[in-house]
């Protein structure tokens, strides 16, 4: 059996942790949404960035990566995954979905809930756009996250439409 | 109010007779077999009527009345399944204890509840949280099975749920590697003691499940080790590396399997064969001598001293209300389950402990379900009484107590110096030579507890501008990392004495290129004072922050006022602490650091709600190469002129006087040397070391 990380913002394309291989996979029952305050990486407590975070909702499905972890690294690949989702992000282990439906397996997945303080909720999209430019924080540049984000999950060919548009508008 | 007189109010009446235990029917039922045994129904019977056992009872009603909840059938849920389980274990010991087929009805109805989806859970660490579920339910049916309400058809369906639960709980935590390196490896604490309580407790009630004998032999391999000195969990003179809050979690449920192994074979030796799959020899923990498949006999600790002795230091520990103090990541708690060690060789002292405590007198569901347990094992024939020890110094676990007496007014000081194992805990604080005091019933100069607002972040409370220490450029002590990454923050206690009502203790800790010697003396029951020896390879002069934080000002309420040579808080009750502070290397400055609201170095928490509030704090302030300081810590209960002090203008050095209940004492320090004269005795301080004279 593999212990799995799922990623499903900048975990997707900047892992920065060992692992074993990684696998394109998602979670069901989770909508991913820029919807989460980042002081620490995208933003500063001053100027807070805006980062995705996952929602409940019955019937969504969310694309991402999953990462089948190294057991001889455990302790540092965990607190290095602490210490990049600490802003108020808990740990859950949702059953992972390869492509052919919801499996045994599930992965670590750090989410952030709407009782966290960094918790924003949502906007239009043009302002989240304005929001995204204006911020940047020690991990670079707010729109660069959206951006790579958006690249990756095309790459993989599960382009999110809530990722695209933010994208999109940020591009233009 | 006096701890002797609540017991006495507790208990009813202070002769409480002495009943022989029953000798057991021959041949003994099979059931009940877990949390208790046939014989014990004559017992617990016997006991009815009198307190405490009718409010113990009454705990075991009120869980027994409450309906069941129905579980989300996409997501098993533990905190659900464990209230619904001890709802079922309710309900099954009173249909046990009183033949009462109404409540068997409902202990039986209450597996209906109980799902087999458990691999829809989402909770990272549910390891931790199965306990109430599988203790709860596999005591249901043990003690269903003792009443003739429970047809074989159920007895099996119960049996099946809960085998299969944890053959799954076995298979995701122990037999994959991953999940088990990353939760339960880096936490040789609570986490694999309740995961390995869990799984054995399935053992043990089901021991021919084709499994049975694997989950046995890894959960007791892993009590064993973590109870012994190889786990390192227990220091050698009973302090437990993760501080007395999380201790509570490792404390109750190993009770209540090893009480379990007890009743089933009190006659017979448990042979198993090791399973070292969870061992880690990483700093701090010891190498790895466990070899998978040596067959060994677990020997239960329940009647162990070392065992007893835990219990004992988390009694040490204890504020002179009864409660835990905050102390690494911990807020104001009772210890759940010492007064069972009543029945198996403990002292009455632990009982005393349970039926005094001011906050939350028997308490019995911290970490645990244990109210029927309390009901079978508090015997009320030992003698409930104060530990005939006050001060405390256990250098292993890193805590010296200072404690004038078990009253609740008692002045308590507590000095930490941690190293090793005892600090290496993922639960732990920057906080070395820190020094904490309460008297006349209030907890007056603190440690901040536990405030985290990130789940995955460290307390922000937990470094050192948090604690009560000498700062230097703003730090003492670096900084702990996440998880197993200790820091440089090793201290140590080197030193105590006591002489009745006086007793010191000495704690040092490196840092900043500086060694700090702190030496806490309590003078008599009546205040506090503090030597602190600085000595640097640096030559360079830097800021030094003697720094205090005491419970008042802010949103703590109360007052707080800064003074030319320090400050004083006063809670709201009228109970307050003077601190004054000088130094020999120069005049010092009394002021406060920058405040932010909700932020350090002000804030915590750690009282029982969990309310985060802000205090005020005192930093003495001086830039020098390695100044000494002398502090007075002079607590009150209403200012009055029964408590004089002054600072002396002497040549070469600082000094105080101090007039108390009638006495004058003297405090110098020139840096070199300090002394402290009372009428009785006089303390020196200096490079050896501290020593009382004559």
């Amino acid at each position: 059996m593999i212990s799995w990380v799922f990623g499903y913002g900048s975990l997707v394309w900047r892992p920065a942790f060992p692992y074993l291989h990684r696998r394109p996979a998602a979670v069901h029952g989770w909508l991913r949404r820029f919807w989460q305050a980042s002081p620490d990486h995208r933003g500063t407590p001053e100027a807070p960035g805006r980062v995705v975070t996952m929602v409940a909702e019955a019937a969504a499905v969310t694309w991402g990566m999953a990462y089948a972890l190294d057991p001889a690294y455990a302790a540092r690949t965990l607190a290095e995954l602490d210490h990049r989702e600490k802003a108020g992000y808990l740990r859950l282990m949702l059953p992972l979905d390869f492509g052919e439906g919801p499996t045994k397996e599930r992965g670590l997945v750090y989410v952030a809930g709407p009782d966290n303080p960094n918790f924003i909720g949502g906007d239009t999209v043009e302002a989240m756009a304005a929001h995204v430019r204006g911020a940047a924080g020690p991990s670079g540049p707010n729109p660069e996250y959206v951006l790579e984000l958006d690249a990756a999950l095309r790459a993989m060919g599960r382009p999110d439409p809530h990722v695209a548009a933010l994208a999109a508008l940020l591009s233009s | 109010m006096k701890r002797l007189l609540l017991l006495v109010l507790l208990l009813g009446c202070p002769t409480t007779p002495v009943e022989p235990e029953p000798e057991p029917d021959d041949p003994t039922p099979a059931h009940p077999s877990m949390m208790v045994r046939h014989h014990h129904k004559d017992v617990i019977l016997q006991r009815l009527g009198r307190a405490p056992y009718d409010a113990i009872l009454a705990d075991v009603e009120e869980r027994a009345a409450q309906d069941y909840e129905e579980d989300d059938p996409d997501v098993w849920s533990s905190s659900i399944n464990g209230r619904n389980a001890e709802r079922a274990q309710a309900n099954a010991f009173l249909a046990w204890l009183f033949d009462d087929e109404a409540a068997a009805d409902k202990a039986r109805d209450g597996f209906t509840y109980l799902g087999t989806h458990w691999d829809t859970n989402q909770t990272w660490d549910i390891n931790i949280r199965m306990p109430h579920s599988l203790m709860g339910y596999v005591n249901a049916l043990d003690l269903l099975q003792a009443t003739p309400w429970m047809p074989d058809d159920e007895v099996q369906a119960a049996r099946a749920k809960l085998v299969d639960i944890t053959d799954q709980f076995f298979a995701w935590f122990l037999l994959d590697e991953g999940v088990r390196a990353f939760v339960l490896g880096p936490a040789q604490n609570n986490h694999p003691i309740r995961t390995a309580a869990a799984i054995g407790y399935v053992a043990l009630a089901f021991p021919d499940h084709p499994t049975a004998d694997l989950w046995a032999n890894w959960a007791f391999s892993e009590l064993q080790y973590l109870w012994g000195p190889e786990g390192r969990y227990v220091q050698e003179d009973g302090g437990v590396s993760e501080g007395p809050f999380y201790f509570g979690f490792a404390w109750g449920v190993a009770a209540a399997i090893f009480i379990a192994l007890d009743n089933l074979h009190a006659d017979d030796p448990f042979e198993l064969v090791q399973d070292c799959r969870n061992r880690n020899d990483g700093d701090p923990w010891a190498p790895i001598s466990c070899v998978d498949g040596t067959p060994f006999t677990f020997a239960n600790p329940l009647r162990d001293p070392s065992y007893h002795a835990t219990v004992d230091w988390s009694l040490a520990l204890s504020l002179p209300w009864g409660s835990r103090p905050p102390l690494a990541d911990a807020y104001f708690n009772p210890f759940n389950g010492g007064s069972l060690l009543s029945s198996f060789g403990g002292d009455g002292r632990y009982a005393w402990d349970w039926l005094g405590n001011r906050d939350r007198p028997m308490e019995m569901h911290h970490g645990a379900d244990l109210v029927g347990h309390h009901l079978a094992y508090f015997d009320d024939a030992v003698t409930m009484e104060p530990p005939p020890w006050t001060h405390r110094y256990l250098p292993a676990a890193g805590n010296a107590v200072l404690r004038s007496s078990w009253e609740q007014d008692a002045l308590w000081m507590l000095l930490v110096g941690e190293s090793g194992p005892a600090r290496k805990t993922l639960h732990d604080h920057v906080d070395g030579t820190s020094l904490t005091l309460a008297a006349h019933g209030e907890y007056l100069l603190l440690d901040p507890g536990y405030y985290k607002p990130s789940q995955l972040d460290n307390a922000q409370t937990a470094h050192s501008p948090s604690h009560n220490l000498v700062l230097i450029d703003g730090l003492a002590a670096p900084n702990k990392g996440l998880l197993t990454n200790w820091g440089d923050a090793d201290a140590a206690l080197v030193g105590f004495d006591e002489r009745g009502t006086a007793a010191f203790a000495v704690a040092e800790q490196t840092y900043q290129d500086t060694t700090v010697t702190r030496t806490a003396v309590m003078v008599d029951g009546l205040f506090g004072v503090v030597f602190d020896r600085l000595e640097t390879t640096s030559g360079d002069a830097r800021e030094h922050r003697w720094r205090m934080h005491g419970y008042a000002g802010y949103t703590s309420g109360g007052t707080f006022a800064l003074a030319d040579d320090g400050a004083t808080w006063e809670r709201p009750s009228g109970v307050g602490v003077q601190v004054a502070v000088a130094s020999p290397d120069g005049l010092i400055s009394a002021e406060e650091p920058p405040y932010t609201e909700g932020a350090p170095p002000h804030v915590h928490e750690f009282e029982l709600n969990r309310e985060v509030r802000d205090h005020a704090v005192l930093d003495a302030v001086i830039t020098a190469s390695a100044p000494d300081f002398l502090a007075i810590l002079a607590p009150y209960s209403a200012p009055s002129a029964a408590f004089d002090l002054q600072e002396l203008d002497v040549g070469g050095g600082v000094a105080f006087e101090i007039t108390a209940d009638g006495a004058t004492y003297t405090a110098t320090f020139d840096g070199t040397a300090g002394s402290l004269t009372a009428p009785d005795w006089t303390l020196t301080v200096d490079a050896a070391g501290a020593a009382f004279s004559p």
